[in-house]
């Protein structure tokens, strides 16, 4: 298993939206070890992580860099912030974190066990009321 | 591999979006793996900083290596083969992708905020493949009062 992670500015803002996507490859389970946001907007933000109830469908998805730059192996999990049809708010959350109106404000969840996410399911960052875009970047092991 | 800091100040720092802070590049035979990175800008522009952390889509040419990071441990004796340059005769190109990016909050002359970045040896950290360069990237620069950002320091462990 090797090492992944990519960093995007998510757009959308809405009340209840998922802003952005984790997705698993079709044959590759991963292991989600770390998610880190920070808000780019002076707009007060409550966001949650979670697997949605269900995935986005047709994806931009952008493929994860390794950070092992030795390894030439293609990295299977992918991220999104755009869909024909996006992902919906999950039932339960695994994580939540209210922020302030103030740029730059952010968080880091690490997760030394990880958290498994099997082939095909995904997880979603989604704003519990109308958000600002952010920086957020994911890291798996996979 | 042995393990080498590196600590240092950018002074007027470039103040314009899509341009690079710091360039850390690896010689024809070595790698290096950058297990930790801190940031600490001094003094903010009014909308704030977006920066981020890549691989060039085209490496510098830094001008002759400006900073030669000392080994943790006093009894090494190899110096790393690691350049480190905050200035270019040929800059750096935007990395098409990110590993880390983040905002900074709006500031005035006289705010600081920073960063703290690590990359556990339990997950290898941040592999750099030989002939191989990493930048950190002003992705936005928003705003006015550009002459608040000042200074930016930087903290970066590796072992190489």
């Amino acid at each position: 298993m090797a090492i992944f992670s990519l960093a995007q500015r998510t757009t959308a803002t809405t009340s209840g939206a998922q802003v952005i996507e984790l997705i698993a490859g079709a044959n590759n389970a991963y292991s989600l070890k770390e998610v880190g946001l920070t808000i780019a907007a002076a707009t007060a933000s409550v966001v949650g992580l979670g697997q949605p109830a269900a995935k986005g469908t047709t994806p931009t998805s952008v493929v994860l860099l390794a950070e092992d730059q030795g390894n030439t192996t293609t990295g299977a999990s992918s991220s999104a912030i755009s869909w024909s049809t996006a992902p919906t708010i999950p039932t339960n959350f695994s994580r939540r974190v209210s922020l302030p109106a103030t740029i730059g404000c952010g968080i880091v969840w690490t997760f030394p066990r990880g958290i498994n996410v099997l082939k095909t399911v995904t997880q979603v960052l989604t704003t519990i009321i109308a958000s600002s875009a952010m920086d957020v970047w994911w890291v798996v092991d996979e | 591999m042995a393990r080498y800091s590196a600590a240092f100040q950018v002074a007027s720092p470039s103040q314009n979006s899509g341009a690079p802070l710091f360039e850390l590049q690896t010689a024809a035979a070595d790698s290096a793996r950058i297990v930790d990175l801190n940031v600490i800008a001094t003094g903010l522009p009014n909308s704030g900083l977006t920066l981020g952390i890549g691989t060039p889509a085209t490496a510098g040419v830094i001008m002759p290596m400006q900073f030669t990071a000392p080994a943790n441990n006093g009894a090494e004796t190899r110096a790393t083969t690691v350049a480190i340059g905050t200035a270019w005769s040929t800059k750096p190109t935007a990395p098409t992708k990110f590993f880390r990016r983040l905002s900074t909050s709006i500031g005035s002359a006289t705010s600081t905020q920073g960063a703290f970045l690590n990359f556990p040896l339990t997950a290898n950290g941040l592999w750099i493949a030989p002939s191989s360069s990493f930048v950190l990237w002003i992705v936005t620069f928003a705003g006015t009062n550009y002459a608040n950002f000042t200074t930016f320091d930087f903290h970066m462990e590796f072992d190489a």
